[in-house]
């Protein structure tokens, strides 16, 4: 990026409290590069029926198990259906998924943090025991059983991503609310008779949510392939709707016929996935002025 | 020491007891009664349907089959599978191993390459070699388990056909071509989890390497690999272990995966293929046994911290 890049975007008002949060990402090299990118992937989504060559659900028979070729540049499947078309039918779902879960989980995690911190004694023991217990599940595995006992599909599996990553930010809410709870203008605030209610929405939630939005970028990767994972092993959108990892779960069945199939939803996955993770970081990077910059420890796989 | 060991156990029985109560209400939740699977959803009176839910105690309250699924799964008894027709147990006994074998191994290989890569990048940080560490490392984790798993299947089946052997094996029937049908899924949960020992080792090894102990063994004359491997790995210890232990349910997730990708008859697969049966005593058992295990392993960990650091000790 040029050194003159400021003047290419034209100033706008500051953002209350948040010391130019849009200012600052958008001199993040890397974090302009990833939203470049998931913009990208976010336009595919959108303009998928316009910019798909073929229709992804319906294919020739005669033409299945195709290599790349003009009319199918990433070549076709079993049943004879574009894969290029599927990859980007595909983008949807997995951008869904990802924002969905991450904001149900947020919403959530903040709600049973804030009032976990606040309120404390008795509903903090109870609210804080029962998301320990949610520690005790390896993660994809709680995903598992909880899409076992809603049934498949993109909002059940996204219901079930947010609840796996509900105690996460419940508990960063919860320790944000203990640092502010004894600060000056919450004792003020009482003093003055503020409704409790009112309290923790105009001052204890915005001053909370720095720290669990910074997480919440941090999580879409994570939830992305946490449901990618799922529709691997069959528990995701049902079968027409195409979908990246149930397409390579199909490629993996063809794969010494037609290993072309492997390389479309493998490339769209890993390039989405590196995106918000890299987008992730510049978010924490910007909103949270404690951390170091590129020091953060890469987040585990599932 | 011994009091600290008794209210650790206690709590690990408490988090256990919550868990199994928490997976038998999810089990109990999955929807599909058992009764319509046995009975057969056509052509049944209501008077078989009662004779049977009464047959597996389905009559009584939750809370009452919930003792009673208890005291059995204590004794190993877990019940007997609807659609199979076995009994759970003899069920686990045979996916057990081979998922304990996996995990083993990965383990096994992911610490003998994880922990000296992690040692030697840490000695050379930002040198070269720590930077194609490093980045490798960084590709490994961009890469979901599966994707992993796809990709290992796809180059193996390229360059060596007849030594990466698709299908399953046991033990009993060919040792040789056991091990040649583990080498793929091997392959595919050992690289991440080799990267990440790596990058955990790496950052503890950092920490404590320029200590003044360090630096007093080396202006000592002690030989430099005898620092790196001896008294810097020991200091960094602690955190490694405590991240892998952290990381396990990671890995069983790539179990998962793996087992099903590779067609592994492991209790990972068997849970998926239940699931899909919506054969419920077969998840629930296999679920205990992952989360069982998934806090057991954690709290151990948690016991052996004081063994290996004594400055924990005297707390």
């Amino acid at each position: 990026m040029s050194a003159n890049h400021s003047s290419v975007v034209p100033p706008r008002k500051q953002r209350r409290g948040r010391d130019g949060v849009f200012h600052q990402l958008v001199r993040h090299k890397s974090g302009m590069a990833a939203s470049v990118v998931v913009a990208v992937f976010a336009l595919l989504a959108i303009l998928a029926p316009m910019l798909e060559p073929h229709d992804p659900n319906v294919g020739e028979v005669a033409s299945s198990l195709t290599g790349p070729s003009g009319a199918h540049w990433l070549g076709t499947d079993d049943l004879g259906r574009d894969v290029l078309s599927r990859v980007i039918d595909g983008t949807k779902i997995a951008i869904v998924v990802a924002v969905l879960s991450v904001v149900i989980a947020l919403v959530i995690g903040l709600a049973i943090g804030v009032i976990a911190g606040y309120v404390g004694g008795f509903v903090d023991m109870a609210l804080t025991r029962s998301q320990d217990v949610l520690f005790a599940f390896p993660t994809l595995l709680l995903a598992i059983i909880l899409v076992a006992v809603l049934g498949p599909g993109l909002i059940n599996a996204s219901l079930a991503i947010a609840i796996v990553y509900i105690p996460r930010f419940a508990r960063i809410a919860r320790s944000a609310t203990l640092q502010i709870k004894t600060s000056e203008y919450l004792d003020a605030a009482k003093l003055a008779g503020v409704h409790p209610v009112v309290t923790l929405l105009r001052h204890v939630v915005p001053n909370v949510l720095p720290s669990v939005v910074v997480l919440g970028a941090l999580s879409m990767s994570t939830a992305q392939l946490a449901y990618a994972s799922l529709a691997f092993l069959g528990l995701g959108v049902s079968p027409p709707q195409a979908d990246w990892g149930s397409m390579l779960s199909e490629a993996r069945n063809f794969i010494t016929a037609a290993p072309w199939m492997v390389f479309g939803p493998t490339v769209a996955l890993v390039a989405l996935m590196l995106a918000f993770n890299v987008l992730g970081d510049a978010i924490r990077d910007v909103m949270d002025p404690r951390s170091d910059k590129g020091k953060g420890a890469p987040i585990p796989t599932v | 020491m011994a009091r600290m060991l008794a209210t650790r156990f206690a709590s690990l029985a408490a988090v256990l007891l919550v868990v199994s109560i928490l997976v038998f209400l999810l089990g109990s939740l999955i929807p599909g009664d058992l009764t319509s699977v046995i009975v057969g959803q056509e052509g049944a009176t209501a008077a078989q349907f009662a004779t049977v839910r009464h047959r597996l105690g389905l009559d009584q309250p939750l809370p009452l089959q919930y003792v009673h699924w208890l005291g059995s799964a204590i004794s190993g008894d877990f019940g007997t599978s609807p659609i199979t027709g076995r009994s759970v147990s003899s069920d686990l006994s045979q996916q057990i191993p081979v998922s304990a074998e996996l995990a083993l191994l990965c383990l096994f290989f992911s610490t003998v390459i994880g922990v000296p890569a992690g040692i030697m990048a840490a000695v050379h940080a930002n040198k070269r070699i720590d930077v194609i560490l490093r980045s490798s490392l960084l590709v490994v984790f961009s890469v979901p388990t599966f994707v992993i798993g796809v990709l290992v299947l796809l180059i193996g089946s390229k360059i060596a056909p007849d030594l990466f052997q698709v299908s399953y094996v046991p033990w009993q029937e060919d040792p040789a071509g056991h091990l040649r049908s583990l080498i793929m899924p091997l392959l595919t949960i050992t690289l991440p989890f080799a990267a990440m020992t790596m990058q955990m080792t790496r950052s503890a090894t950092l920490e404590v390497l320029h200590d003044p102990f360090i630096v007093t063994a080396r202006a000592v004359g002690v030989r430099v690999q005898r620092i790196h491997y001896l008294h810097a790995l020991r200091n960094a210890l602690p955190p490694i272990i405590t991240f892998l232990g952290f990381q396990l349910g990671v890995m069983l997730g790539g179990l998962i995966v793996v087992e099903q990708l590779f067609s592994l008859p492991g209790l990972g697969r068997g849970m998926l293929e239940a699931i899909n049966n919506r054969d419920y005593p077969e998840v629930t058992a296999a679920t205990m046994v992952f989360a069982t295990l998934f806090v057991v392993v954690n709290a151990a960990i948690d016991m052996l911290y004081p063994l290996l650091d004594p400055r924990q000790r005297s707390r």
